[in-house]
């Protein structure tokens, strides 16, 4: 799978707001270096409306019920033309905005064209307020943060929408039958 | 009860011309930013007067397009005709290629519908679309949209 390794940093701050991992940084720093990239947020009144108007059977209950505490989600994916256009210091960069958020998985490859992953977590006493997925994969960077609750089981199921990438955690990969 | 239908009356199209002025505005935005003009569809009106009560996908309504030819200046940057968008749009979804392809989506919310509008852009042409559609379509929309 070309998301063999996923970075997930989860994390949990007492407001939304403080869950928000600040992207504007990064993307002046990658600016005019990609090839592509993708940016996606759906927050506010727009995601609690769009959940809210869900329907009660099948993939859109579903969808609710995952979504259901979820405050936010936003995506960015930065695709450059070769490797090397990042590396170590732009990750620890991210990381570095995610002290005090319980690292769950931390996969780091030696080599410097491999797939990096991670999971961290930010618990207010047993409650999930935020997620991060960082996932670095040679030439591609992808960064997702959901603001608000989220079971880290269920995670997986996002993969592969809104932008963000399959997310492999050893289970059986999801069927590509929801088209 | 007759001035109340007569005030609904009168202020649905008011409604109506404030809610496509964001469009026409970005129409005329995107042809200055573009150096083009859009393209005239023969009958579009009738068409969409036509075919979308009968066809929504998705539940859609309020479609509305304008097509750009022979882009004379390809953006580089996020069209400005975005910023000069009345207030309660916001960026839901970019995607930029450094070959030229675009698309950027807007949204607002507007009660039990939310409206949105979403340009795609390639070296040559542009599309501008506006259209309605209910909020749970959004999620849909959205995944499908940026689908990986």
């Amino acid at each position: 799978m070309r998301w063999k390794f996923v970075a997930v940093l989860l994390a949990l701050s007492a407001s939304a707001v403080g869950q928000q991992i600040p992207l504007e940084a990064l993307e002046k720093k990658f600016a005019g270096k990609t090839v592509e990239t993708v940016e996606v947020n759906l927050d506010g009144t727009l995601l609690t409306l769009a959940t809210k108007f869900l329907g009660n059977s099948g993939d859109e209950a579903r969808a609710k019920e995952l979504l259901k505490d979820v405050q936010a989600i936003y995506v960015r994916v930065w695709k450059f033309d070769k490797e090397g256009q990042y590396g170590e210091p732009e990750l620890e960069a991210i990381r570095s905005q995610l002290k005090g958020w319980s690292k769950v998985v931390d996969v780091r490859s030696s080599k410097m064209r491999g797939e990096n992953a991670g999971v961290y977590m930010n618990l207010v006493g047993e409650k999930i307020q935020g997620l991060v997925v960082v996932a670095a994969d040679g030439n591609e960077l992808t960064l997702v943060n959901l603001v608000g609750s989220i079971d880290p089981a269920r995670l997986r199921e996002l993969g592969g929408t809104f932008g963000i990438p399959e997310l492999g955690f050893g289970q059986k990969k999801k069927g590509k039958d929801d088209e | 009860m007759r001035s109340l239908v007569l005030g609904c009356l009168l202020l649905t199209p008011i409604a109506v011309s404030a809610a496509d002025w964001d469009f026409r505005d970005a129409i005329d935005g995107l042809e200055r930013d573009l150096g083009t003009h859009r393209l005239r569809i023969p009958l579009w009106g009738l068409v969409k007067a036509a075919a979308w009560p009968v066809y929504r996908p998705m539940g859609v309504k309020n479609f509305d397009m304008a097509i750009f030819e022979d882009v004379s200046r390809p953006m580089d940057e996020e069209p400005r005709v975005f910023r000069r968008l009345g207030p309660g749009w916001r960026p839901v979804l970019r995607v930029r290629e450094r070959r030229g392809d675009q698309v950027y989506l807007y949204a607002r919310d507007e009660g039990s519908w939310i409206r949105m509008m979403m340009l795609t852009l390639d070296s040559n042409d542009a599309v501008l679309m506006q259209f309605k559609m209910r909020p749970s379509g959004l999620l849909t929309f959205i995944a499908k949209t940026a689908r990986r």
